[in-house]
C-alpha cells in the first residue's frame, strides 16, 4: 500500500518536474539593416548564333547599367563567376552563385525567330532561398534590343523591391548650346541612361522651355518664347513632329504641365501684371480658372488621383507651395520655412511633392508630404532646380549649375537622398521632365 | 491515520515540488530589450575571438546607427575580480557563470536585467592565501546560499539570482549586429509605409551555428493574403539574411539551451527616414 503510493508519489513528481516550460524562444528586433546595394549576377545572356549571342552580350551591359545606375544592386563581375550556365531552363548550381555572394541571379537567353524578331527570356533565381523569383520572355524586332533589355531590367527591378521599375523610360530636356549671353535652346529627347538623344526643335525661331510629357500619348507640352511676341504654350506629338498652340491667350501662359489623366493641361496665365492659374481642356479647348488671387501663383501640379493641386503662391510674402482641391478650392499652405519654395511636382506615387528651395543664396532640391510634414532636403548645391520624377515616384531628376556660369547639367537622385549621380547628356541640360512607362 | 498522514505529507511534498519548479518560470519577466551596455573584462584575443562573426557577412560602411558587436571594457570593482578570479582552479569554463549571481547579491543593488558578464580568463597569479579570506567574507555575506563550501560545491546547481537562463546582453547584441549585417534592405527603404513591413522569422540552430531547417516566417499567410508587393519583398530579404548569414558560430556551446532557438523581428520602419 504504502510502496504504491510512494510510486504514485514519485511519478507525481517526476511529472511535476518534467512539466517545467522549457527555455522560451528568444525574440531579437532587427530594426537596422545594410543598405549596401544588394550584389546580384548577371551572366551574359545566351544565344545559339554568333548574332543571338552578341545581342545577348549587349542586352546583358544595359542591364547591368542599368541596375547598377539604381543604386540598389551591385552587378559582380562576370570574371568572378564560377558556373557557366548553358539553359535558362536549367536550375542552377547555386552553391556556386553563393561562393561569390550573389543573392540574386539573372540568366536569360535570346533566340532568333525566322521572321526577324528575336525572343528574350529571363529567369530571377533567389541564390540563398534556392527557388525562382521569377520569369519572363517576350518577342520584339531586333533591333528593338535596347528596349528590350530595359524591360528585362524593369522586371528584375520589379521582382527584387516589388515597385515597378523605370528603366524603359525617355526624358526630354532642353538642350543649351552657344555662349551664355546667346544661348540657344533646344527640346532635346533620349532614353533614361542617356542612349539614342534626339532634337525636336531646331532652335531657330523660338527658345523652347519646360517641356512636359503627356502621361497618356507620345505628346509633349512646352513653351516657346519668342523675340517679338509673348511666349505660348504648344503641345508637340512626338510621332508625328506635328506643333500645335493651345490656344491664343492675351498675356504670357507658362509652366505648362498636364494632368495625369492626360485630357488636360494646367498652366499659369499673366494678365496686368497678376498669375494665376488655370486648366485647359484639351478637346473643348476651354479653360477654367482655379486661382484668383492677387498673388502670383504658379508652377501648378496635380496628384495623381486627380484630387488636389499643388501650386507655388508669393501671397503670403513669399513664395511658398500651397495645395488646393482640383476646382480651385480651399487653397491651404504648406511650406513655411524660410527662403522660397518653388517648382512642386506631385509624385505618381501620391506620396510627396518634390520641390525647389532657395535659402541664403543656395539651392536645394527637396521633398514634403502633401500634408505639410516631413520635409526633407535631398541635395544642394550653387543652383539645383526644376525636379521630375519617374514613374514610379522613386527617383528624381534635377538640372544643377554646379558653379556661376558652368554648364548646366542633368543629375538624378533617389528619394531617401542616397546614390545622387550625374545623367549624361550630349552637351548642357536643363528643365528636364521623364516619360511615362513606355508602351 | 498514520497513512492519512504519511500521503498528506508526500503530496504536500509533490506540490511544493512542482512550486518549486514551475513557478518561477510564471514569474519570469520578459526578456528587456534595454540598449544594454555589456561590461566585461577579457584579454585582446579573447575579444578577438569572441566578435568574429561569420565571413559571409558582406562588410558595411560605418554608420552612426550600426550598432558594433565589441563589448566594452571597463574596470571591475577590486574585489569583484579578484572574486572571478578564484573559480577556475581545474573546473572547466562554465562554472564562473555560475558564481558571478553572488557578487552582485553582495553588492545589494536591484538590477532587473541581470547582467552576465562572460567567464573572466584564468588568472594565473593566484594568491590563495589572500583568496580564501575572500572566500571566508563571501560565506558570511550570503547566507541565503546552501553553499557550505563556494570552491568545492562550485559544479553543482544551486538557486540563482533571477532565472539564469537568459541570453548574455552581449550575445543577443552580436546576434542582431550579424543579422543586421546580412539583411540587405536598401530596396525596401524607398517603399511607402514601412511601419507595414514588419517580418517575423522563427529560426532553431543546430549547435554548430547552422540553421536547423527552413526559417519559418511566421507572418507569411498575412503577407501573402495582403497583396502587398513591398511586404512580400520585405519577406524575401529577411529571409534571405537569415539563411546568408549562417553558421551563428558565436555562442556559448554549453548554454546550447539557451540559444538553440530564436524568433526574429525584423522591422524596416525606423531606417525609412520619413
Amino acid at each position: 500500500m504504502m510502496f504504491r503510493l510512494a510510486i504514485a508519489t514519485m511519478a507525481a513528481l517526476a511529472a511535476a518536474i518534467a512539466a517545467t516550460p522549457a527555455a522560451a524562444r528568444v525574440r531579437i528586433d532587427i530594426t537596422q539593416a545594410n543598405v549596401e546595394p544588394m550584389p546580384v549576377a548577371a551572366p551574359d545572356f545566351l544565344g545559339q548564333d554568333s548574332k543571338s549571342s552578341e545581342i545577348g552580350r549587349d542586352i546583358t551591359g544595359v542591364i547591368m547599367a542599368d541596375l547598377d545606375r539604381s543604386g540598389l544592386f551591385s552587378v559582380i563581375d562576370q570574371r568572378a563567376y564560377i558556373e557557366k550556365l548553358t539553359s535558362v531552363n536549367v536550375r542552377p548550381r547555386f552553391a556556386d552563385w553563393r561562393i561569390i555572394n550573389a543573392q540574386v541571379l539573372i540568366a536569360g537567353e535570346v533566340k532568333q525567330d525566322p521572321d526577324s524578331r528575336m525572343e528574350v527570356s529571363t529567369r530571377v533565381w533567389d541564390v540563398y532561398s534556392n527557388q525562382q523569383l521569377g520569369a519572363v520572355s517576350f518577342k520584339t524586332p531586333a533591333d528593338n534590343w535596347r528596349r528590350a533589355a530595359h524591360k528585362v531590367a524593369d522586371f528584375v527591378y520589379k521582382s527584387l523591391t516589388g515597385e515597378e521599375g523605370y528603366f524603359d523610360t525617355r526624358v526630354v530636356f532642353v538642350y543649351e548650346t552657344g555662349p551664355k549671353e546667346k544661348r540657344t535652346k533646344r527640346l532635346m529627347i533620349m532614353d533614361q541612361d542617356g542612349a539614342n538623344p534626339v532634337l525636336l526643335t531646331d532652335g531657330q525661331r523660338y527658345e523652347a522651355l519646360t517641356p512636359r510629357f503627356s502621361p497618356t500619348q507620345q505628346q509633349i507640352t512646352y513653351m516657346a518664347l519668342f523675340d517679338n511676341k509673348p511666349g505660348q504654350v504648344y503641345l508637340f506629338n512626338i510621332e508625328t513632329g506635328e506643333q500645335e498652340q493651345l490656344g491664343t491667350f492675351r498675356g504670357m501662359t507658362f509652366a505648362p504641365r498636364f494632368t495625369p489623366d492626360g485630357t488636360s493641361v494646367l498652366m499659369s496665365m499673366e494678365r496686368n501684371g497678376n498669375s494665376d492659374v488655370f486648366k485647359m481642356d484639351l478637346a473643348t479647348r476651354r479653360l477654367t480658372r482655379l486661382t484668383n488671387n492677387p498673388g502670383i501663383d504658379t508652377s501648378p501640379t496635380m496628384s495623381p488621383d486627380g484630387r488636389r493641386v499643388a501650386f507655388t503662391s508669393d501671397r503670403g510674402g513669399s513664395e511658398q507651395i500651397y495645395v488646393m482641391n482640383a476646382d480651385g478650392s480651399s487653397p491651404k499652405r504648406i511650406t513655411f520655412g524660410e527662403g522660397r519654395y518653388e517648382t512642386p511636382v506631385w509624385s505618381p506615387r501620391g506620396d510627396l511633392i518634390a520641390f525647389t528651395r532657395l535659402y541664403k543664396g543656395r539651392f536645394y532640391i527637396g521633398v514634403i508630404r502633401p500634408d505639410g510634414q516631413g520635409e526633407r532636403l535631398l541635395t544642394e548645391s550653387y543652383l539645383d532646380e526644376g525636379p521630375t520624377w519617374a514613374p514610379n515616384g522613386r527617383v528624381l531628376m534635377f538640372f544643377r549649375e554646379p558653379s556661376p556660369g558652368a554648364n548646366p547639367q542633368l543629375w538624378s537622385v533617389d528619394l531617401t537622398g542616397r546614390n545622387l549621380r550625374r545623367v549624361r547628356t550630349p552637351g548642357g541640360a536643363s528643365d528636364p521632365a521623364w516619360s511615362p512607362p513606355l508602351p | 491515520m498514520r497513512f492519512g498522514v504519511a500521503a498528506s505529507i508526500l503530496l504536500h511534498a509533490c506540490l511544493i515540488g512542482f512550486a518549486f519548479m514551475s513557478l518561477p518560470s510564471f514569474l519570469r519577466t520578459k526578456i528587456i530589450e534595454a540598449p544594454v551596455v555589456p561590461i566585461e573584462l577579457i584579454s585582446e584575443a579573447e575579444l578577438a575571438r569572441e566578435t568574429s562573426v561569420p565571413a559571409a557577412a558582406p562588410k558595411p560602411k560605418p554608420k552612426p546607427e550600426e550598432k558594433k558587436p565589441e563589448p566594452e571594457e571597463t574596470p571591475a570593482p577590486p574585489p569583484k575580480a579578484e572574486e572571478k578570479a578564484l573559480e577556475p582552479e581545474p573546473a572547466p569554463l562554465p562554472e564562473p557563470k555560475k558564481e558571478e549571481p553572488k557578487p552582485e547579491v553582495k553588492k545589494d543593488q536591484p538590477k532587473p536585467p541581470v547582467k552576465k558578464p562572460k567567464p573572466k580568463p584564468k588568472n594565473d597569479d593566484l594568491d590563495l592565501d589572500a583568496l580564501s579570506a575572500l572566500v571566508d567574507k563571501a560565506k558570511k555575506e550570503a547566507p541565503s546560499e546552501k553553499v557550505a563550501d563556494a570552491v568545492e560545491e562550485a559544479d553543482q546547481p544551486r538557486a540563482r539570482v533571477g532565472a539564469g537562463d537568459r541570453l548574455t546582453a552581449s550575445e543577443i547584441d552580436k546576434m542582431r549586429a550579424a543579422i543586421s549585417r546580412c539583411w540587405n534592405a536598401g530596396a525596401i527603404i524607398g517603399a511607402p509605409n514601412p511601419e507595414k513591413l514588419i517580418v517575423v522569422i522563427d529560426i532553431d540552430l543546430n549547435r554548430d551555428g547552422s540553421l536547423k531547417g527552413d526559417p519559418r516566417v511566421v507572418n507569411a499567410l498575412e503577407i501573402s493574403l495582403s497583396g502587398n508587393r513591398f511586404w512580400q519583398v520585405a519577406q524575401q530579404n529577411a529571409v534571405r539574411a537569415v539563411i546568408a548569414c549562417q553558421p551563428y558560430d558565436f555562442f556559448d556551446q554549453t548554454r546550447y539551451n539557451e540559444w538553440s532557438a530564436f524568433s526574429l523581428h525584423f522591422d524596416p520602419s525606423q531606417m525609412a527616414g520619413f
